[in-house]
């Protein structure tokens, strides 16, 4: 089951900010809720450290991130794998395999004048593997509340007021 | 090329399910269901008088909001639909008081409150911390091929509140109440939850996890309208819908295999079927390994494990009323829930009752300790009765083999053990007179044998759901995933992951994991 955010986003700040931030990988990834740490592997593979709370217990689960297309100042693809704890992630060789989900990022910039972009992200993440049940039943419970924490530390740390133009 | 793809041996709720998802995903699915009715334990029947209607085996079916079957072979569209009780379980007591649980914790805590107003805080508290963890990784667990006890672990033992529910885990369920509660009423009702729909004894260390699963109530109490029987034929219904052939009255004689590897089955009057993908048996352990194979298909290994797995430690003796009007208990003057609880513990009053009745029932005793699970279908569904009139249903813990004259002494001792567990109910509800009591009827564990021969020495969990016999250790690691020492044979039944009840996971995991055998997505 795949799980679709999508977002058209306003930001009262120029463009090239805009495309600094979503290419400063430990800016970025501060901005990620449940983010607890990031190690960069190269300029574009990146592995983080994400640590959710589920009611009292908390869980942690680590993606990797590659840049699969970078066009400045317009245009980022990335393509992830997430997956659940060490042992199981030293187990496998290609990683992909024992991924918990998959995530294909789209991110598109366009000026909108000379001091405001906006700011087009999709988010597809399927949930795959024998623990997808439980990765979806998280995904969905969650998603709103971790989408608006996101968009809140985008502006918080633009120091832009970010209006959504839609959601889906 | 043979007519099936898959053949299924079985055509309980498990096996609907795997046939289901099989069918849907473009397989040629054939079940063979040995009886005239379908549904396994999803039974009811116009057994006392014309119009009363009675489920005679399954009845709570507290995961039917939650298992994805419901919403993924569309049983809504079949006629599958639901009541909620508002007061979920009911505890009467000797004195006059009444325990109540409901859909609301407001509500709940309002009950205990009443006992224990540090047991309320505590209640409240139990649920705030672990439902939503229950809700989003423990629910959907079930309904996942088991994993590994390391990978579980894992994903808990990083932090003090994992570590926490690891150490609930390993206890018992007694010990957590225990623990957790001062109340004795208030433990007594948290532990009925757990024999009856989930099989579990009070004292079964490793599984005491299950008391916040109780307490969170993300499953819901909830009963099938116009009995469990059209939850039997929605399942049945949806799977020739989807393309799969059901044919009832068919009796199983063996399983084909052939150079190592399962091709078919033979019905008793010698018709052979053949599949070319797989063959899935739905019924138990015993039929499965040691009346549908041959000792030279299993290795020993195999053949080890076949024998120690262990039956269920408790049978259920039932009593079905046919009733002039519902029940009501002294205790309702104290709080009138208690009249409309869809679950009522009659006589486990405390802790120390359930040591008793257990007690009893290891050692092969005609139960003295009345130890009832009692509901009253019609106040949440009128269609089980004609119009003014009531069932209710009596489930007794009691042993299938009786120390004294074996099991078949329960034909001999029936009739006045169900006088025994009516004037166990009418201690508390001094109206269920014979003037009240139209008709009745009862099933002992040997009538429970009889009728559903999966559910062999009367227990209705085709297996001890204990620590050693759950998870991934269900019914044993090398079988935890559905699939055989046999290649293409595999096991779908309430043997599997998570174990026997309404459930519907053993069924959907097996058809999981054989699509991916097949390298077909679900």
């Amino acid at each position: 089951m795949k799980l679709t955010l999508h977002n058209r986003l306003l930001a009262d700040v120029p463009i090239a900010k805009v495309w600094t931030f979503f290419n400063d990988v430990s800016t970025l990834a501060s901005c990620v809720p449940t983010c607890e740490g990031h190690q960069q592997i190269d300029e574009d593979n990146v592995e983080l450290l994400m640590r959710l709370k589920i009611g009292l217990i908390p869980v942690e689960n680590r993606a990797h991130m590659t840049v699969t297309e970078r066009r400045p100042p317009a245009r980022l693809r990335a393509h992830g794998v997430s997956y659940s704890g060490e042992a199981f992630a030293q187990r496998v060789r290609d990683v992909d395999k024992g991924a918990t989900a998959q995530v294909e990022i789209q991110l598109d910039l366009s000026p909108q004048g000379e001091e405001q972009t906006c700011i087009v992200y999709t988010i597809d993440v399927e949930a795959v593997g024998r623990l997808r049940r439980i990765f979806e039943a998280v995904l969905k419970s969650k998603r709103n509340q971790l989408e608006g924490q996101f968009i809140s530390n985008v502006a918080r740390i633009l120091n832009s007021n970010i209006k959504v133009l839609d959601e889906t | 090329m043979a007519e099936f793809d898959i053949v299924i041996i079985g055509g309980g709720h498990n096996g609907l399910i795997a046939g289901s998802y099989l069918a849907k995903a473009g397989l040629r699915v054939v079940i063979f269901e040995r009886r005239l009715e379908y549904g396994g334990g999803l039974s009811t029947e116009e057994c006392t008088l014309p119009g009363f209607y009675h489920n005679l085996h399954s009845y709570f079916h507290d995961t039917i909001n939650i298992m994805p079957p419901y919403e993924d072979l569309e049983l809504v569209r079949f006629n599958a639909r639901y009541a909620r009780p508002e007061v979920t379980a009911g505890l009467p007591l000797r004195n006059g008081r009444a325990l109540t649980f409901a859909r609301t914790i407001d509500d709940t805590c309002a009950s205990i409150g009443r006992f224990s107003q540090r047991d309320a805080a505590t209640y409240r508290e139990v649920y705030d911390a672990y439902r939503e963890f229950i809700e989003l990784v423990i629910i959907p667990a079930l309904f996942t091929p088991a994993v590994p006890p390391t990978q579980q672990m894992e994903m808990l033992e990083k932090s003090p509140e994992g570590r926490e529910f690891l150490r609930l885990g390993r206890m018992s369920p007694r010990d957590v109440v225990d623990e957790l509660f001062e109340c004795e009423e208030v433990k007594a009702l948290i532990l009925h939850q757990l024999p009856v729909p989930r099989g579990i004894l009070p004292d079964y260390h490793g599984v005491g996890a299950v008391i916040p699963l109780v307490i969170s109530m993300v499953e819901h109490s909830q009963l099938c309208l116009g009995g469990s029987h059209v939850l039997g034929h929605a399942l049945g219904k949806a799977f020739v819908t989807f393309g799969g052939t059901l044919h009832d009255r068919s009796h199983v004689q063996r399983i084909i295999v052939e150079n190592g590897a399962a091709r078919g089955i033979v019905l008793e009057d010698g018709a052979e079927v053949r599949a070319d993908k797989a063959v899935i048996s739905a019924v138990d352990i015993h039929q499965t390994f040691n009346v549908f194979l041959q000792p030279e298909h299993l290795d020993e290994a195999t053949r080890r494990w076949v024998g120690r797995y262990k039956l269920d430690e408790f049978s259920l003796f039932s009593v079905h009323l046919a009733l002039a009007e519902p029940p009501r208990h002294r205790a309702a003057a104290f709080d009138s829930n208690v009249d409309r609880a869809f679950r009522l513990n009659i006589g486990l009053e405390t802790p120390a009752d359930f040591d008793t009745i257990l007690a009893q029932v290891r050692a092969g005793e005609v139960p003295t300790k009345p130890a009832l699970f009692c509901s009253v279908p019609t106040l949440f569904d009128r269609s089980q009765a004609p119009p003014g009139k009531h069932t209710a249903l009596i489930w007794q813990l009691a042993p299938y083999h009786l120390r004294d004259g074996g099991a078949e002494r329960w034909d001999a001792i029936k009739e006045e053990f169900t006088d025994w567990c009516l004037e166990a109910w009418r201690e508390y509800a001094p109206n269920l007179t014979d003037r009240v009591i139209l008709a009745r009827v009862a099933y002992s564990p040997l009538d429970i044998e009889r009728k559903l021969i999966n559910m062999r020495h009367g227990g209705v969990f085709m297996g001890r759901m204990s620590f050693d016999q759950l998870d991934y250790f269900r019914p044993s690691p090398e079988l935890s995933q559905h699939r055989t020492p046999i290649k293409n044979l595999y096991l779908c039944g309430a043997c599997c992951h998570p174990g026997g009840g309404i459930i519907g996971s053993p069924g959907g995991n097996a058809a999981t994991i054989i699509l991916e055998d097949l390298g077909l997505a679900q």
